[in-house]
């Protein structure tokens, strides 16, 4: 009660400091979450991409349709496939006149169309390609496959860097999260180390000394979790703004499981810093070094 | 009653701080130790409080020897004992009434006692009228005042007095020794570190000489 009592106390006297340090902790928690949110889209844009690339089926001339049409269905229900479609020799003659219009003349002279019945593949992942286009080359009715094999290459390198570039930013934004949180943490902890020699000197209890500073942090912390769950959404929202992907198990909102594990991230992590300061509090209030506390406490 | 048997405080850098030094301060009394800046008079004192532990030797204080004391025991150690120093050691942050009133505010007094309590030790001290005021807008001789207003709230059996004259003038040091008179003859047993040898004669008072450690004189003048 007599600690509970002090803490308020000190917040009430010093409302704008408290709210600067509670600002700031909310500030690093949000940034944090932020930089979650936007590694999560950036994973999210990658795979879209993945997704783009093809490979195109060649199926063998005079396939009949039905066996065409089992081989589809079959490819459409592989999971390493997101989609698959069929183009006919009709379609793809089509298609390739739209395409060279200039060739037209070249087109109305052909007697017989030349394009072979295709199934054009689209895999779940880049990585997974090469393995997919093999198991293809050996089903049956399989003329031949072939896919951009340098641009999924290329493709594979770039993510290979974002991946690497995602997993360092996140880990130097953890960093920079403890270490600011624990500079806070520390500068509390070192404000109220005064306090920490007057509470022993007037005969407080041990539990009173050990609970003064972190019943303080833990005021603040609670202000800057409050502050960085009020801003969070709208930061969430602009981090994943062209995330497609819709999450309407968890809210309508697309971004609501990002938020949901931001949030539980940095409260998490919060939670462990705050731990390890007032582990440290304890260790500084309870510090065996008997000329250390002589030095920097009883003869400031 | 405190008691020092062949106390000795040995640095980590090997300096003695103090060295084979014994004395009783009996129940109620006012005894000076005095001595050169350096002689170990706050080593002493921090001893007493149990802010720190000889390297050799037991201080008792009423019997029960500080070494041992640890949680509960310290608390009730350091209950007993009232603590003024030079630098006050004031929460400057906070007012006069909310100084004074912390060691009351520990034991879990209601806020009435301690208010009326309060009132009482700013009054013995000449500060009434001073609750709300900052401790960090004080004067030397007030900011010093309010230490020994807090130090006496608590009607304590001991007080320890570190150089409570030290920073302060004539006048207001005379004023910190006659509420401190006033303790003692009220009953408690005020251990009083000075160096200023004057003070120690003017009073004829019992004292305790240190010297580079070492007791070198006890009596009185």
């Amino acid at each position: 009660m007599f600690t509970l009592r002090q803490t308020m106390r000190d917040i009430r006297r010093h409302p704008l400091r408290t709210v600067i340090v509670s600002i700031l902790i909310a500030v690093l928690m949000v940034a944090s979450a932020g930089i979650y949110a936007m590694s999560i889209n950036v994973r999210h844009t990658i795979s879209e991409i993945e997704r783009t690339h093809a490979i195109n089926v060649y199926l063998l001339q005079g396939l009949d349709q039905g066996s065409i049409d089992a081989l589809l269905a079959n490819l459409q229900k592989d999971e390493a496939i997101t989609r698959a479609e069929y183009v006919s020799p009709v379609d793809g003659l089509k298609n390739l006149q739209a395409r060279y219009p200039q060739f037209a003349s070249v087109f109305q002279d052909l007697t017989k169309n030349p394009i072979p019945p295709l199934i054009r593949v689209y895999p779940a992942s880049a990585s997974g390609i090469a393995a997919l286009a093999t198991e293809l080359r050996s089903t049956p009715g399989v003329q031949s496959v072939e896919y951009d094999e340098a641009s999924v290459q290329g493709m594979l390198n770039a993510n290979g860097f974002v991946n690497s570039l995602l997993v360092y930013v996140l880990l130097l934004a953890g960093l920079l999260f403890v270490a600011g949180f624990s500079l806070m943490a520390f500068s509390i902890i070192n404000g109220k180390r005064k306090e920490t020699a007057v509470l022993s000197i007037v005969g407080a209890t041990n539990t009173q000394v050990l609970l003064a500073t972190p019943a303080h942090l833990v005021v603040v912390w609670a202000l800057a979790s409050i502050l960085s769950l009020l801003v969070l959404p709208g930061v969430i929202r602009y981090s994943t703004a062209k995330l497609q992907s819709s999450f309407a198990w968890v809210t309508p909102a697309s971004s609501g499981i990002v938020y949901a594990g931001a949030a539980s991230i940095v409260i998490l992590a919060s939670l462990a810093c705050l731990f390890l300061a007032c582990v440290i509090a304890t260790i500084l209030a309870y510090r065996i070094d008997e000329e250390q506390r002589r030095e920097e406490t009883l003869l400031e | 009653m405190i008691q020092m048997l062949s106390v000795s405080k040995k640095y980590e850098d090997g300096y003695y701080g103090l060295r084979d030094i014994t004395f009783t301060v009996a129940p109620g009394k006012f005894v000076f130790l005095t001595g050169e800046s350096g002689a170990g008079k706050s080593t002493v004192l921090r001893l007493i409080y149990r802010a720190e532990h000889p390297t050799n030797g037991t201080i008792l204080v009423d019997g029960v020897d500080t070494a041992a004391a640890h949680g509960r025991s310290l608390t009730a150690l350091r209950r007993k004992m009232g603590m003024v120093f030079q630098d006050y050691m004031l929460l400057f942050d906070r007012t006069v009434f909310e100084n004074v009133a912390l060691p009351l505010a520990v034991r879990g007094m209601s806020r009435d006692a301690i208010a009326q309590e309060v009132d009482k030790r700013l009054d013995q001290v000449g500060l009434s009228g001073y609750h709300r005021r900052m401790c960090c807008s004080l004067s030397g001789g007030e900011k010093q005042r309010v230490a020994l207003a807090r130090a006496l709230i608590t009607k304590p059996d001991i007080i320890l007095a570190d150089e409570p004259t030290g920073n302060l003038d004539i006048s207001n040091g005379e004023k910190i020794i006659e509420v401190l008179h006033e303790a003692n003859h009220q009953g408690a047993t005020v251990f009083m570190a000075t160096h200023d040898l004057y003070l120690v004669q003017s009073t004829r008072l019992p004292f305790v000489r240190l010297r580079g450690g070492r007791k070198v004189e006890e009596g009185n003048f």
